[in-house]
């Protein structure tokens, strides 16, 4: 399939070295699909070159932009936070079950022993988190409202919601 | 039709005539999507026909009801921040910040396993999300009686390391 483009060279131009070495990658992945038996039917096959057909980059190519950045961390930190307190809060409910004890006294006193660096990292990841998607809120709900629904707006709302966040997790983690 | 439409086309500009021709140049498309094709003799009358009832959890309700829970989130966060424990904003935050998740994690549920592709895997994960949203919010309920509240809890938990303790503030 390829000697076909190296052949002509890509776009159709003459061989040169320089179209040679951009038309046959220096490295690439070999994949190799297993043999096909003479009497298995063309859907099978089908099928197995379809897992083993590699697939074209998407999201590690696409540029980084404030537009989809922000939206999927606004998502993945509402999950993280949202998942790591309805664990917390469903174990509180069921410790009598499974005879723990979550009391505040408890765990302030289990959590105190914690070395500096575990603590304030924690710390900084969960209130990192949580004002990021806080102020993410506030931004979502801006543009409901039928406000700053442009490129500029989604840009400057995007950064001053950093902006914030980033303030709030600085006070909240050392404050 | 096509004869028609030929003959008052000589009217007009050649354009015209073109643009006649080409928006014309399939009206058997257009006469099936009149609703005698599709009715035959009984066309019914569209001011007859009953509306489905509204269902205020469905469609734009829902969005709707989305934002309010999460309008109603922010004063609720910023009295617990700014101003410290109190038993009716802890009591609140247990049912409204449940809520919101659960609206949220169901939006993500639509996205990446929607029933049309998963339907077993959205139903299972559809019933934990529910299981799990009430055994948060009997938490969260529970850490408000029988503890000192989410606020307080929270803010236990958070200045464990500091040397002196806090109970009301911040």
């Amino acid at each position: 399939m390829f000697s076909a483009a190296t052949r002509t060279g890509v776009l159709g131009a003459t061989r040169t070295s320089v179209s040679r070495s951009l038309a046959t990658p220096a490295v690439r992945a070999f994949v190799a699909t297993p043999m096909r038996q003479t009497e298995e039917p063309q859907s099978v096959v089908a099928e197995r070159a379809r897992k083993h057909r590699p697939v074209s980059p998407h999201l590690s190519i696409y540029q980084p932009q404030m537009s989809w950045v922000l939206s999927g961390l606004h998502r993945n930190t509402g999950v993280l936070i949202g998942g790591a307190a309805y664990m917390y809060a469903a174990m509180f409910g069921l410790a009598p079950a499974f005879g723990l004890d979550m009391s505040s006294a408890a765990m302030a006193g289990s959590l105190a022993t914690l070395p500096a660096v575990v603590s304030i990292s924690a710390k900084a990841l969960i209130s990192g988190c949580l004002s990021f998607h806080v102020f993410g809120t506030m931004r979502h709900l801006l543009w409901d409202s039928g406000r700053m629904v442009n490129n500029k707006g989604v840009i400057t709302t995007g950064y001053a919601a950093m902006a914030a966040s980033a303030l709030a997790t600085g006070y909240l983690t050392f404050f | 039709m096509l004869s028609k439409s030929l003959s008052l086309a000589r009217l007009r500009t050649p354009v015209q005539q073109r643009v006649l021709q080409l928006h014309t140049a399939r009206p058997l498309l257009f006469k099936a999507s009149s609703p005698r094709a599709l009715f035959g003799d009984e066309v019914p009358n569209p001011a007859t026909v009953p509306q489905p009832a509204a269902n205020r959890l469905k469609g734009s309700y829902h969005w709707m009801n989305e934002r309010a829970v999460s309008i109603i989130s922010l004063p609720l966060l910023a009295t617990a921040f700014i101003y410290g424990s109190n038993p009716i904003n802890d009591m609140l935050m247990g049912v409204v910040l449940p809520v919101q998740v659960y609206m949220s994690f169901e939006q993500v549920l639509t996205d990446y396993f929607h029933a049309r592709r998963w339907p077993v895997v959205s139903r299972v994960l559809k019933y934990s999300l529910v299981a799990i949203t009430g055994l948060a919010m009997f938490g969260a309920w529970r850490i408000n009686t029988t503890d000192v509240g989410l606020t307080n809890y929270c803010s236990r938990l958070w200045n464990a390391n500091k040397k002196k303790k806090q109970d009301d503030e911040q």
